[in-house]
């Protein structure tokens, strides 16, 4: 709860008085959050580390550039934009005929797997890439980034209750794969 | 198992130590670094005023966004009005302690007037008569600060004041004679109080006026002006009360003992003010010299007022005292008629011998009104005749003012000592040497050439006064 009263402070001070160390402050508490979301996207680190940087840019220029700006949350805009540049950078290896996600989670698997500690994880990876796309980004979102369903909703343009359909069936069709 | 799967995404967050999901510490620092560079080259270093959009854009982040709708509309709706209102209030508040003739006066009366329709739309009788007993007594305080100063312009002001109040009495008088027949007697009496404060303070005034050496004809008559004025808020109280009580009566409920102590006390202390207007000795004494002085003086008129009465042909005076009972009062039977020749005086250049007579008339024919109406009024007062003793104060009000007025005439024509006929060249001699007084003949020597040449004129009216 404090938490998010000094983030709505810190969103306050860059809308209204474009404040940079404002959001220096924003980025030091989502880069790695939104670095984990990309890369479990992406798969590489390369693209990864570039759409990170290039998020947190388009973020501000949102928050500074608008003057009718109405954003409620700072991270459900980050991890809307981060969404937004992950479906662009789908696009465009779509037009390359490129595969990266799934030799790059196929190399990531690859690096869980030869760790036994982590097996159980690579294991739930694997299945996760296996769920379709909507589904895997709602898992995501919600048991690894551990946003609410409200949060969910934003980020994804749909109202709660279809987030928690879409939730409980992506579980669903998780369980059917690992059992 | 769902709990299994779950437990095991949750993992995927703690596969930090993996060294592949976390990002590189050095490249968290270098992106940072240029990400601030990039974040400051767009920025220009603004004045951190706050303005309404940022008020609004702090109810957006911190608020639910139907809530921050509705606080939106609701600070617009509020600056609006804070601002009509505060523009308004600002010039309201500094005009309270303003008076009569200020500049900020008019604007002290116009948010009196404010609240009056405020509470007019509403407001019960009762709250309207506690506004408009509030503004009355902001009119008497006025007359009191303008009395404690006197400027220059005191007759200027006070006259302002003094219109204000009348209206203001009026006003009042009106709402407690809508009231409702349970509560009319008691606000009607609260008011009277105030009023007689306001005839007080504005007798003061008055009082004031007369000793202004500064445009005297001007200040003469305003205080004449007062002293009619003091003499309608008196009559009007009395008949706002005595409707009060016929309200009362007519509607089946008795007033309460409480109530009719204040209503006697009411008629006594009116009655005593009366009285003590009209000084006895010194109306014989100045009845006296204008006999003396316009040589119309008979043996016995002074102080014998039947014969005075029953001689005379043009006013008639009908005293009809049949019966002193209580109950005989109450009724028609007690007709006191009062028809006299009233003596319209413009200036005491222009008084005849004629007119000093009628005026000696009036005064005479008063006072001995005057008599038989508190006599009246006391017994009424006694029986609990409370109705009638109020409408014969009001009476006594009227004859007090007439007598007034003519004891006033013949005070000025005593002073200046004026006779048109015999001529002025005839009068010093004789009342200097009768009198032996120097100063006098002095006055009368200086006043001769202004009644040679002043025209005399004569101006009589019936007025009848029941």
């Amino acid at each position: 709860m404090k938490d998010k009263i000094q983030e709505k402070k810190l969103l306050y001070k860059i809308v209204v008085h474009k404040d940079a160390e404002a959001f220096g402050s924003l980025y030091d508490v989502y880069v790695e959050r939104i670095y984990r979301f990309v890369f479990y996207k992406v798969g590489t680190r390369e693209d990864t580390e570039d759409l990170v940087s290039d998020i947190f840019l388009k973020t501000w220029n949102y928050l500074v550039s608008n003057k009718n700006t109405e954003v409620r949350s700072f991270s459900g805009l980050v991890y809307k934009v981060a969404r937004n540049a992950v479906i662009d950078l789908y696009r465009k290896r779509a037009n390359s005929k490129e595969h990266p996600i799934e030799h790059a989670l196929g190399v990531e698997d690859s690096q869980f797997e030869k760790n036994e500690q982590k097996q159980e994880v690579a294991e739930i990876l694997v299945l996760v890439r296996r769920l379709k796309s909507d589904y895997q980004e709602i898992i995501l979102l919600r048991f690894v980034e551990e946003l609410s369903i409200k949060e969910i909703a934003k980020i994804l343009d749909k109202s709660s209750t279809s987030v928690r359909v879409t939730l409980h069936r992506a579980l669903k069709k998780l369980k059917e794969l690992s059992s | 198992m769902p709990s299994d799967v779950i437990q095991k995404l949750k993992g995927l967050k703690n596969a930090n130590g993996h060294g592949r999901v976390s990002p590189d510490a050095l490249w968290i620092q270098e992106t940072r670094s240029h990400l601030m560079a990039q974040v400051r080259n767009t920025t220009t270093q603004s004045k951190k005023s706050v303005r309404a959009e940022h008020v609004f854009q702090w109810l957006e982040i911190f608020m639910p966004h139907n809530y921050a709708v509705a606080a939106r509309r609701a600070f617009v709706f509020l600056l609006v009005l804070g601002v009509a209102a505060g523009g308004w209030s600002v010039g309201a508040s500094a005009s309270q302690d303003s008076l009569p003739g200020d500049a900020l006066w008019k604007v002290k009366l116009a948010t009196e007037k404010l609240q009056e329709v405020a509470v007019s739309v509403v407001g019960s009788n009762g709250v309207q008569v506690a506004v408009k007993k509030k503004i009355l007594t902001n009119r008497v305080e006025e007359i009191k600060k303008l009395s404690e100063k006197p400027q220059e312009d005191y007759p200027k002001r006070i006259k302002q004041a003094k219109d204000q109040l009348k209206t203001s009495v009026a006003s009042v008088n009106k709402v407690v004679g809508g009231a409702e027949p349970g509560q009319a007697v008691q606000l009607a009496l609260e008011v009277s109080q105030t009023t007689q404060e306001a005839s007080k303070v504005l007798k003061e005034a008055g009082q004031i006026l007369d000793g202004t050496p500064a445009n005297q004809g001007e200040s003469q008559e305003l205080s004449q002006e007062i002293d009619r004025t003091t003499k309608e808020f008196k009559k009007d109280t009395l008949a706002v009360i005595a409707d009060a009580v016929q309200k009362q009566m007519d509607s089946g409920s008795d007033i309460g003992i409480q109530d009719e102590n204040k209503i006697k006390k009411v008629v006594t202390d009116t009655l005593d003010e009366l009285s003590g207007e009209i000084d006895e000795e010194k109306t014989k004494d100045i009845i006296e010299k204008a006999k003396q002085n316009s040589e119309v003086a008979r043996s016995g008129d002074v102080g014998d007022t039947q014969e005075d009465v029953s001689s005379t042909t043009d006013s008639t005076v009908s005293l009809e005292f049949n019966s002193s009972t209580p109950e005989q009062l109450s009724t028609s039977s007690l007709k006191v008629s009062t028809s006299v020749k009233k003596v319209l005086v413009t200036s005491p250049e222009e008084i005849h011998k004629e007119d000093v007579n009628q005026a000696i008339q009036v005064v005479n024919q008063t006072s001995q009104e005057v008599r038989q109406l508190k006599e009246e009024i006391t017994t009424l007062t006694q029986t609990n005749q409370l109705v009638e003793a109020l409408e014969r104060t009001k009476t006594l009000n009227d004859v007090t003012a007439q007598a007034k007025e003519g004891i006033r005439q013949l005070e000025q024509y005593v002073k200046k000592d004026i006779v048109s006929d015999p001529p002025p060249e005839d009068i010093p001699n004789v009342e200097s040497k009768e009198n032996g007084d120097i100063s006098k003949e002095t006055t009368v020597q200086e006043n001769t050439t202004t009644t040679s040449t002043s025209t005399t004129a004569v101006k009589t009216e019936e007025h009848v006064v029941n």
